[in-house]
């Protein structure tokens, strides 16, 4: 691995900070008590932002093939396109 | 057999043979009793005759279980067991109490049986399953502890493996869960409540343990596969069956007067429940197919692949069917139920301690394996009684959702024993099948007295 | 397992973690997937009282809880850099932040749950309350075992077991514990914030 530009605990600090302000984006949103397809949409996205990078540098499977690293994705793709789904219809 | 205490292990298995007989007689007494209301009135009241067949069956399975730990656990400890002594002596204690407890239900009024118990100090009888006098729970409880500290010690003192430690853990568990028959509270919903750990937490979580250890023993054993391999299988077999088994439990709490959550618990975990079934079926399959060696025994891995494969379809499918609260409401209780009970205790219990004495009894006897023509003859009495079990459970199913379709999902609902008259077709066809289960059970204990060239190929 | 060692630019990296909690770690997301669709069923049924009740929640301390598990996860995965380092001293106190973090989780769910249960709120109040108090309660027993497996593995690593070489436990421990935030990443904004 490592053909990144930045040594892996860098990499890991960056991640920290991208999680913590997509974290802060979903309090914004609840501060203001925001509703709505779009806004949960969001919400989804960075759910699905947040696990494919704990997932992949975290628990570091990003260079793990096969089952493992597809289950778990998987996980964070599947369940919010089904909240979003269920959301969706609940709400037309 | 490489230790000489294993042999204990036989007359665990004989007796749990012969009273596996008493529970199926008493199966097809039932069954024609749902058919001939009065059959053997007065000798045999139904309820009787229900309580034997219930009771038979844990007992023998029982003594199956111990007898498979007094087998398993010196070959896994790589040591003889700590008191063989102490081993035939509970073997004794046990049988004798277990008898005594069945005879009394046969040639004493239950109420009779309950005043002579002295019931009245600590009240524990008159549920179902737990209908053994005070006295016998306690005979019960004395027995599992000297067992327990027996292999305990035997495994203290030799090698320790995930499989004995396992099927130990198990059997802890079902030592302590059967503590709680003597929780026996006024409040009707407290005592169902508690009444639930005793053989469904079992079923549902422990005895999964002892069921995975025994299934590892035997492939291991016949299939020469690494046990490293088994062992992480049996990891994950035994991690989802807790994780799934102790809080879907809760399957059973939805109409008893427990809180309304429990429909949310019961319904979402206990659907995870035939996972490790299925799982359980893969890594059976796999190891049969990745095997180094031909093992002599065949028939002891057919009863370790029809384990597999009918645990799952019995406890796993047979009971995601109506596990789901809103499905459970109408199903609660019925056929459907009935149906279940037979093919997972068959598919997942009786199986795995038929594998084990499979493999396990000409070893005792002094062989590798039995000759071939015992073994076909054991076969034979595997799809008897297999195919028999299933069509059992067929004929239950239906006459369950027929039953679900009259009395209960319907604007004109039938009374109850309307609707039983209903069903009486599907009565005489189980009580076909289990006759033929019974010839199962002959052809199988024929098998041990079958001769022939012995297998020397080891 | 598979050990299968190809020493080609697109190697395939082992399983981080011992393979046996991987199968636990599936089996639990498993049921957290399968309780957070019903979750959704469930409130598409009942829009209204959901969307009622969820504004009751304490929306900054899950907030708090968020970050104090990402940042536990942050050092965890610290942790598991340094010790294939072999600096055992660094994965130590990365260990020990994490339990630090882990453990500002369980005071403000403590808390929490205090101002919840104290305002008479219990399981059966409501369809909501009866998720989101399962939910949480389920994710917060995974957090408290999570714990305990970290602080047994910095026992042992204190005990010098570990080295760059040998620290399986680290790893297993190390996926463990990022599960459990991964979980509460979809938990928090669906039981707190969609709506």
């Amino acid at each position: 691995m490592s053909q990144t530009r930045f040594s892996s605990s860098t990499k890991l600090t960056i991640i920290w900070v991208i999680l913590i302000s997509l974290t802060l984006s979903t309090a914004y949103i609840g501060y203001l008590e925001l509703s709505g397809l779009y806004i949960v949409g969001f919400l989804l996205l960075t759910v699905t932002i947040k696990g494919q990078l704990i997932i992949d540098h975290y628990i570091g499977l990003k260079n793990v093939r096969g089952f493992w690293r597809l289950a778990m994705l998987g996980f964070v793709y599947v369940i919010p396109g089904i909240i979003f789904t269920g959301y969706y219809l609940s709400s037309v | 057999m490489q230790y000489q205490s294993q042999s204990v292990a036989k007359l665990y298995f004989i007796a749990a043979i012969g009273l596996f007989l008493g529970q199926i007689l008493f199966g097809t007494v039932i069954g024609a009793q749902y058919i001939w209301g009065d059959f053997l009135f007065p000798a045999i009241p139904f309820n009787v005759a229900r309580m034997v067949h219930t009771n038979l069956l844990i007992v023998w399975l029982l003594f199956g279980f111990m007898g498979a730990a007094y087998y398993l656990i010196p070959e896994e400890s790589e040591t003889e067991l700590f008191s063989p002594m102490l081993a035939i002596l509970m073997f004794w204690i046990f049988l004798a109490a277990g008898a005594a407890t069945i005879l009394a239900y046969l040639l004493v009024p239950y109420a009779t049986l309950a005043e002579i118990t002295m019931n009245d100090l600590l009240p524990t009888m008159g549920r179902e399953f737990l209908e053994q006098p005070t006295i016998t729970k306690i005979g019960i409880v004395v027995v599992a502890l000297s067992f327990l500290f027996n292999i305990g010690m035997t495994m203290l003192k030799g090698r320790k493996t995930v499989i004995s430690m396992i099927m130990f853990l198990g059997l802890v568990g079902l030592a302590v869960f059967f503590l709680f028959s003597f929780v026996n509270p006024h409040n009707l919903i407290e005592d169902k409540f508690w009444w639930w750990w005793v053989v469904h937490l079992w079923v549902e979580g422990v005895w999964e343990l002892i069921m995975g250890a025994m299934l590892a023993f035997v492939l291991i054993k016949t299939t020469g596969v690494d046990r490293e391999i088994i062992e992480k299988w049996l990891y994950v077999i035994i991690a989802m069956s807790l994780i799934t088994g102790l809080i879907g439990m809760g399957h059973h709490y939805y109409w008893i007067g427990t809180p309304e959550y429990w429909q949310w618990w019961g319904s979402i975990f206990s659907a995870m429940e035939p996972i490790p079934f299925f799982m359980m079926v893969l890594y059976t399959f796999n190891m049969v197919n990745q095997r180094r060696r031909e093992h002599p025994n065949k028939v002891a891995l057919l009863w370790a692949q029809g384990t597999a494969v009918m645990a799952f379809l019995g406890a796993g499918v047979w009971g995601f069917i109506h596990t789901l609260a809103p499905v459970n409401y109408y199903t609660h209780g019925t056929q459907v139920t009935a149906a279940h009970g037979h093919m997972a205790f068959y598919g997942a219990y009786v199986m795995i301690v038929l594998a084990m004495i499979s493999y396990a009894m000409p070893l005792l006897r002094g062989r590798v394996a039995n000759s071939n023509k015992a073994q076909v003859v054991e076969m034979w009495s595997f799809w008897l009684m297999t195919i028999a079990m299933v069509f059992i459970t067929l004929f239950l199913t239906a006459a369950g959702v027929l039953q679900v379709w009259l009395q209960r999902y319907t604007d004109a609902p039938m009374g109850f024993m309307a609707v039983q008259d209903k069903l009486e077709i599907f009565y005489m066809m189980r009580e076909i099948a289990g006759i033929i289960f019974l010839i199962g059970l002959g052809t199988y204990i024929y098998s041990f007295f079958v001769g022939g060239e012995e297998e020397a190929t080891a | 397992m598979s050990e299968s060692v190809a020493q080609s630019a697109i190697a395939k990296e082992p399983l981080p973690g011992d393979l046996a909690i991987w199968f636990v770690i599936m089996a639990e997301m498993l049921v957290f997937g399968v309780f957070f669709i019903v979750y959704v069923f469930v409130r598409s049924n009942n829009v209204e009282l959901f969307n009622e009740y969820q504004l009751e929640l304490h929306r900054i301390g899950g907030v708090i809880n968020t970050i104090a598990l990402i940042t536990s996860s942050y050092f965890v995965a610290m942790g598991v850099y340094a010790i294939r380092k072999g600096d055992v001293q660094r994965t130590g106190n990365m260990l020990l932040l994490a339990l630090l973090m882990g453990a500002i989780f369980v005071g403000v769910k403590i808390w929490e749950y205090s101002h919840v249960f104290g305002a008479g709120i219990h399981l059966s109040t409501n369809t909501f309350y009866t998720f989101y108090i399962s939910l949480t309660f389920f994710h917060f027993m995974h957090v408290i075992l999570g714990m305990v497996i970290l602080a047994v593995i910095y026992s042992f690593l204190r005990k010098g077991k570990y080295t760059a070489e040998a620290h399986m436990d680290i790893e297993t421990g190390a996926s463990y514990w990022h599960m459990v935030d991964l979980l509460w990443v979809v938990l928090f904004p669906l039981v707190y914030i969609i709506r």
